[in-house]
């Protein structure tokens, strides 16, 4: 099996969260009527739902760990 | 009617009053019926614009014509109810130590009495008193849903519940960065509702 290059890994992550943070900057600056809405608008909202669903599920990973870790404190008692 | 006479007109105003007192007063109260909610909603919104003000001009009354005020108490015999109210705070100010003992006390004292006495006005007024406890959840609990929804910093008991409803955990397991994370997240979610209604007119 090919090795994981947790550098290149790093390095996407970094590169997404940069693209997150401007998708969602340009949704705010045209809900604060600073610009108009054009198709850069559009695929930054698809961006940021995309980004939405990425943060979703990374918050029901970390829910199951700590549903998993109250089970767990339930079976030992 | 024109009258010249500021007196006449007074004395006519007077009359008239007098010999109509009850229509009048019968239009009045069917005017006040009709539109007792708007009135009342008026004067709440009034209330509230300018509620500031009014508490002020009543603390600087008092504070200005204390002395009047507290002698009219003695002079009427506290027939009064704002006098008496005045007269009562301070009242319960300078001997606020003994009064609350003295509470205590009685409390202490008819305990079984009181204990009774609210028991049983619980079973008559049962089904009352839960109507009006729902009536309340149900009004505030949506402004409190809706003010946590549209409020910038979503607080974070609205965040722990909903992840509480959604993954079954107890409040007390869920850590300051799970929630953080969560609020994040529904911001993202409101900006991008918001802005589905505005890129609709933008063809790709």
């Amino acid at each position: 099996m090919k090795k994981l290059d947790l550098d290149r890994i790093n390095e996407d992550t970094r590169a997404m969260k940069k693209v997150f943070n401007l998708a969602i900057r340009e949704l705010e600056e045209v809900l604060d009527h600073k610009k108009t809405p054009t198709d850069l608008t559009r695929i930054a909202s698809n961006t940021a739902s995309t980004y939405g669903k990425l943060k979703s599920a990374e918050i029901h990973d970390k829910a199951l760990e700590l549903l998993i870790a109250r089970k767990d404190l339930k079976f030992i008692e | 009617m024109p009258f010249k006479n500021p007196e006449k007109l007074r004395t006519y105003r007077r009359n008239y009053y007098e010999n109509h007192k009850e229509e009048l007063r019968s239009h009045h109260r069917k005017y006040y019926q009709e539109r007792r909610e708007v009135i009342s909603l008026s004067r709440k919104k009034f209330r509230e614009i300018h509620g500031d003000e009014i508490r002020a001009y009543g603390r600087d009354y008092y504070q200005n014509h204390r002395e009047k005020i507290l002698a009219g108490c003695k002079k009427y015999g506290l027939d009064h109810r704002a006098e008496k109210r005045i007269y009562l705070r301070e009242y319960w100010h300078a001997n606020k130590e003994k009064l609350v003992a003295q509470q205590k006390r009685y409390r202490h004292d008819h305990r079984e009495d009181i204990n009774a006495s609210a028991r049983k006005y619980r079973q008559d007024h049962g089904e009352e008193i839960n109507a009006r406890i729902r009536k309340y959840r149900r009004e505030t609990g949506i402004k409190n849903r809706l003010e946590a929804r549209n409020s910038n910093q979503l607080r974070d008991s609205y965040i722990k519940r909903l992840l509480g409803q959604q993954f079954n955990i107890p409040h007390h397991l869920l850590d300051q960065q799970i929630i953080s994370e969560k609020r994040e997240l529904l911001q993202v979610i409101r900006l991008v509702r918001k802005i589905k209604p505005l890129i609709k007119e933008v063809s790709l």
